[in-house]
């Protein structure tokens, strides 16, 4: 593995975790019955059809402040990590977004998504 | 149509980024279908222990870049090889982490639910004079006396 793929490697795990420490909370007070807090984090976007703020604060965010960091500080390692970040959270928002307007939109699913406890499609 | 972000994108940029949507496609596509398909396997809905998330999602994020990692050894042009190369290390760029993201939510869920504060006081135990116990809260506590009689009735109750 060469430096421009560790790069790579460190920026998806730094923007994956983001989204892990916000999702976790949300999972954390989520099994104890709570409403996660701070709320506004987890705010619902276009009804639910596309992902809750916290996962375009990780996904879109981190790869946005890596960049801008590399280009103030001159340092290309932060903007090639920049790019494996943007690469995970890239992937997750459409595949995110595509999941939730099929659960949400095929009325089959009515019953299944009533029933699940889902944290993904929260 | 040229879409400025993308065609800005170097050939091997373009299938890192086609790695990481194969993953993320891989996942959503097991996770969407948990809840779309009535016959979904239970198998994959089980988990192997409850800090972990389902086994279908976990399989979900490790097949892909493990095909994609053996594929090419398999391939014969060395072109190939490279292509799948490298939409395997795109793969690795979203499953990966997500793999982390997955275990990290499903534990902190579980923690939560360990840690949850009782809902309600627990309430006493009720117990009868036949030696029966419940702590069930529907349970009262009562005392039933059967005492045998003469006469046509068999039994009088009091309660």
């Amino acid at each position: 593995m060469d430096s421009v793929e560790k790069n790579l490697l460190i920026g998806a795990f730094l923007t994956g975790g983001v989204d892990t420490a916000l999702e976790a909370n949300w999972a954390y007070q989520a099994g104890q019955g709570k409403i996660a807090e701070p709320s506004f984090l987890y705010t619902t976007i276009a009804d639910g059809y596309l992902p809750p703020l916290d996962d375009w604060i990780a996904s879109a965010g981190t790869p946005i402040i890596l960049y801008l960091l590399g280009r103030g500080l001159k340092k290309d390692s932060l903007k090639t990590m920049a790019k494996g970040g943007a690469i995970y959270g890239v992937s997750t928002l459409i595949g995110c977004t595509i999941a939730r307007v099929a659960i949400r939109t095929i009325p089959s699913s009515y019953s299944y998504r009533v029933v699940s406890a889902s944290r993904e499609l929260r | 149509m040229k879409i400025p972000i993308i065609s800005g994108l170097s050939s091997v940029e373009k299938r890192l980024l086609i790695g990481g949507l194969v993953g993320s496609f891989s996942y959503y596509g097991v996770y969407t279908t948990r809840y779309l398909v009535p016959n979904y396997p239970p198998l994959l809905k089980q988990k192997l222990d409850p800090h972990l998330p389902e086994n279908g999602e976990l399989l979900s994020l490790v097949a892909p870049p493990v095909i994609l990692k053996v594929a090419p050894r398999l391939a014969k042009s060395t072109d190939t090889k490279e292509k799948l190369g490298d939409i395997g290390f795109g793969t690795m760029l979203y499953s990966l982490p997500s793999i982390v993201r997955r275990v990290g939510s499903s534990a902190a869920y579980q923690f939560g639910v360990e840690s949850k504060p009782a809902a309600r006081l627990t309430q006493p135990i009720a117990t009868s004079k036949y030696g029966l116990t419940a702590t069930n809260t529907n349970a009262r506590a009562t005392t039933t006396t059967v005492t045998p009689t003469r006469g046509l009735s068999k039994y009088i109750v009091t309660a």
